[in-house]
């Protein structure tokens, strides 16, 4: 991470966390196409996601439900108690609602359901970064 | 978005998935699964799940799908299939040919593979959930943790777009924003109905907070998918608890999901025919319209069938009350009597159970305070101390039989006639005409009555007259026969069900006339030289066939314009159109100017005062707008 990643006041820093290399690429490519966010960091699990937001402490979180290591769910909260200001938007797939619920309840700002099209990713982080 | 890109890495990522779970599921050989490989097997299909439909790939996201679900399950305590290993193996192999296919672009759907197959094989494999819910699955978690608030109760009704994806998770957005305004003391439904699936994107939020609405208009105003938000000050008393203590049966009826999908299936093969035959009118295609019609009119059919069925009830739900009543009765007169129910598991229409209540509940206080003796009576008369009320429910065709029978007294011909020519409801030349029945049926007309003096039970509330008109309404008839010193048998003849009834619709010079199907036995159009015309009346000749001897009978004609008050036309000159018919075991035929149709009806009840027209049961709605009135047959031949 240079420092300059976090020098331009009106780009959205983001941390992506999924355990696919596929999903992750994907959603980088989203984000930096819309040239209003700068992915400082990925992230393979939960735990990894958790170490990586206090070292980068990034604008927004963009956090896969199942993965290995620590759920998306428990790394939400753990963020979460670190930093209750934490904008952290959860990655689904179908068949998830009752999870995506459950992280709401543990404070996720937002969800977005899988397949991703750069459409879906652009409306939740645009209806975030207008609050 | 050129997805292409990602193809190397799609495939690159879907292979090590697919690897490490080929080893993870040679785990699974011969060996209870193990909770650590039951998730990392849940977590690799699910991966490769939502990659494949990323890409776009449908074959392979639906069968690692299918997987996935199945190992759900499994790590939530379901009992592993047989062949566990196997199943896992060969999907495996599907999606490695299927993800190889893709990686040198091949067109997916090409596939050798038979994916539905196999994507039916893994479903049916999914065992259903242990008992008591999944094992090791957290117990729902509190949405929401409550804080103390203060100030002003607010209703918010939240509208979710019916387009968004997990409108349950949306809805849970809303209320965590207005959670941080104040406190939620309640929710419509309840918080729980978000994780349904059938929850349809409404909610109300009753929320008590200090700041103003605007403040509550503007927490929400940035939330995706929210159709609609307003914020209205509750109403000042909540609406008082209807009432359960109503008489009649309750409105309201519980149906079984399943029922419902049936009903839903109906529908839309509906939708998809009337689709066909919109498509065949508008391409003037005459055959294929009348196909569709013909399909749609199936489709109607099967859609009442199935309502119908709902509608039913047992008549078994409403004995205790009949018991109850008996037994009240019983302690009020000193009489002794067993109730006897048999065939209380035969449904009717639950509109039709409601209506007979009032009336059976008359002729059960009849026969207690009128057909019962006291104790000691019945001793002297040899029977025992206790009478027997024995109510006799049977089903007939699309007919419901119910007999009440009681071993009292039963009803004095004598006393009848006299106490109807006393009260000038008939003549002394009219009542010599009259058989058995129809003196006993003299009881029905308003006003009769034989009860020497009003006792406390049956002197009040409804007479044998609106026992007879409810019972009519209803489409049904009511029959008396009864034996001196032996009892009273009192028969209602009630349809399955009232609202649509099988009908022939006939002209004649009063007008359009539809006369209900069950009645008729058959239907003819009859040469003048079949009918003989006596003084007494017309009657046709016709061949027995129902007792295989072939002999002749003749049976009362009329026209059906004279049958409603018109002049006799005598013997007709030319083929008339002729209905015979059976009604209460007496035959006759009805001779119409034409009979247009054979169809469904929906019946409408004529209401008061129209509904003391006894010759007709309600009026029924013809497609062109005019209105052809039913004929009650049994009041038609008897007045």
């Amino acid at each position: 991470m240079t420092s300059d990643s976090h020098s331009d006041p009106n780009m959205l820093t983001v941390l992506i966390v999924d355990d696919a290399l596929f999903m992750r690429s994907m959603i980088r490519d989203i984000l930096t196409n819309t040239g209003k966010c700068k992915v400082v960091g990925e992230a393979a699990n939960g735990r990894e996601a958790v170490d990586k937001y206090r070292q980068l402490m990034p604008g927004l979180v963009t956090m896969d439900i199942v993965m290995p290591e620590l759920d998306g769910i428990e790394a939400t909260r753990e963020i979460l108690k670190g930093d209750p200001g934490a904008t952290i938007i959860m990655c689904s797939a179908l068949g998830q609602e009752a999870l995506v619920i459950e992280s709401i309840a543990a404070g996720a700002r937002d969800f977005i359901v899988k397949p991703f099209t750069p459409e879906k990713v652009i409306r939740v982080v645009e209806g975030l970064t207008r609050r | 978005m050129d997805m292409e890109k990602y193809l190397d890495l799609f495939v690159s990522e879907a292979t090590e998935h697919i690897q490490a779970a080929e080893k993870e599921a040679g785990r699974l050989q011969g060996v209870a699964p193990r909770p650590e490989s039951l998730n990392a097997l849940f977590r690799h299909f699910h991966s490769i799940k939502g990659m494949a439909a990323s890409m776009g790939f449908g074959e392979i996201a639906s069968l690692s799908h299918a997987v996935e679900d199945l190992f759900d399950r499994l790590r939530k305590g379901g009992a592993p299939p047989g062949m566990l290993a196997d199943l896992v193996m060969e999907a495996l192999d599907s999606t490695s040919a299927m993800v190889a296919w893709a990686a040198i672009g091949e067109q997916r759907g090409k596939l050798t593979v038979d994916t539905a197959a196999i994507i039916d094989r893994v479903r049916a494999n999914i065992p259903p959930l242990p008992a008591g819910g999944a094992l090791g699955e957290k117990p729902a978690a509190p949405l929401l943790e409550l804080e103390p608030a203060a100030g002003r109760l607010w209703q918010c009704l939240v509208t979710i777009d019916a387009q968004a994806e997990f409108p349950g998770a949306r809805a849970a957005l809303v209320i965590r924003r207005l959670q941080k305004l104040g406190q939620i003391v309640g929710t419509t439904p309840e918080r729980e109905a978000l994780q349904n699936p059938q929850f349809d994107g409404r909610i109300t939020v009753d929320l008590v907070t200090e700041r103003p609405e605007a403040a509550i208009l503007s927490a929400v105003k940035d939330l995706l998918d929210l159709k609609r938000f307003e914020v209205r000050e509750p109403p000042a008393a909540p609406p008082a608890p209807l009432s359960d203590t109503s008489d009649s049966t309750q409105a309201t009826v519980r149906i079984a999901t399943a029922t419902l999908d049936r009903l839903l299936d109906s529908i839309s093969a509906m939708i998809t025919r009337r689709g066909a035959l919109a498509e065949a009118i508008r391409t003037r295609e005459l055959h294929k319209a009348r196909e569709g019609l013909d399909k749609l009119s199936e489709s109607i059919n099967d859609l009442r069938g199935q309502v119908m069925l709902i509608r039913l009830m047992p008549f078994d739900n409403i004995t205790p009350r009949l018991t109850r009543m008996v037994r009240d009765l019983c302690r009020k007169t000193g009489k002794r009597v067993a109730l006897e129910i048999v065939g209380a598991d035969v449904s009717l229409d639950r509109s039709v159970l409601e209506e007979i209540i009032d009336p059976i509940n008359h002729i059960l206080r009849n026969a207690v305070d009128h057909g019962i003796e006291p104790p000691a009576t019945r001793e002297l008369a040899g029977k025992g101390a206790e009478g027997v009320i024995r109510i006799d429910v049977s089903r007939e065709g699309d007919q419901v039989l119910v007999a009440i029978e009681d071993d009292g007294k039963g009803m004095d011909g004598d006393s009848i006639k006299a106490a109807a020519l006393a009260g000038g409801f008939a003549t002394e030349a009219e009542l010599a005409a009259m058989d058995e029945q129809q003196v006993l049926l003299l009881t029905t007309i308003p006003g009769f009555s034989t009860a020497p003096k009003v006792t406390e039970v049956s002197g009040r509330g409804v007479g044998m007259d609106v026992v007879r008109t409810r019972i009519e309404a209803l489409h049904g008839h009511i029959s008396i026969s009864s034996r001196r010193g032996k009892g009273t048998r009192l028969m209602m003849t009630l349809p399955l069900t009232v609202a649509v009834i099988d009908a022939f619709v006939v002209e004649c010079q009063a007008g359009l006339f539809a006369v209900p199907a069950g009645a008729v036995a058959r239907v003819e159009s009859v040469e003048p030289a079949r009918i003989s015309t006596t003084l007494s009346g017309s009657f046709l000749a016709s061949q027995e066939e129902a007792d295989g001897t072939g002999r002749i009978t003749y049976i009362p004609l009329v026209h059906l314009d004279e049958a409603l008050g018109g002049t006799p036309a005598g013997r007709p000159a030319a083929a008339v159109q002729v209905l015979a018919y059976q009604a209460n075991g007496a035959r006759g035929a009805l001779a119409v100017d034409r009979i247009r149709e054979r169809r469904e009806v929906v019946v409408k009840p004529l209401g008061p005062p129209l509904e003391r027209l006894r010759r007709y049961s309600g009026a029924a709605l013809l497609d062109d707008g005019s209105v052809a009135l039913i004929l009650d047959l049994v009041n038609l031949s008897g007045a």
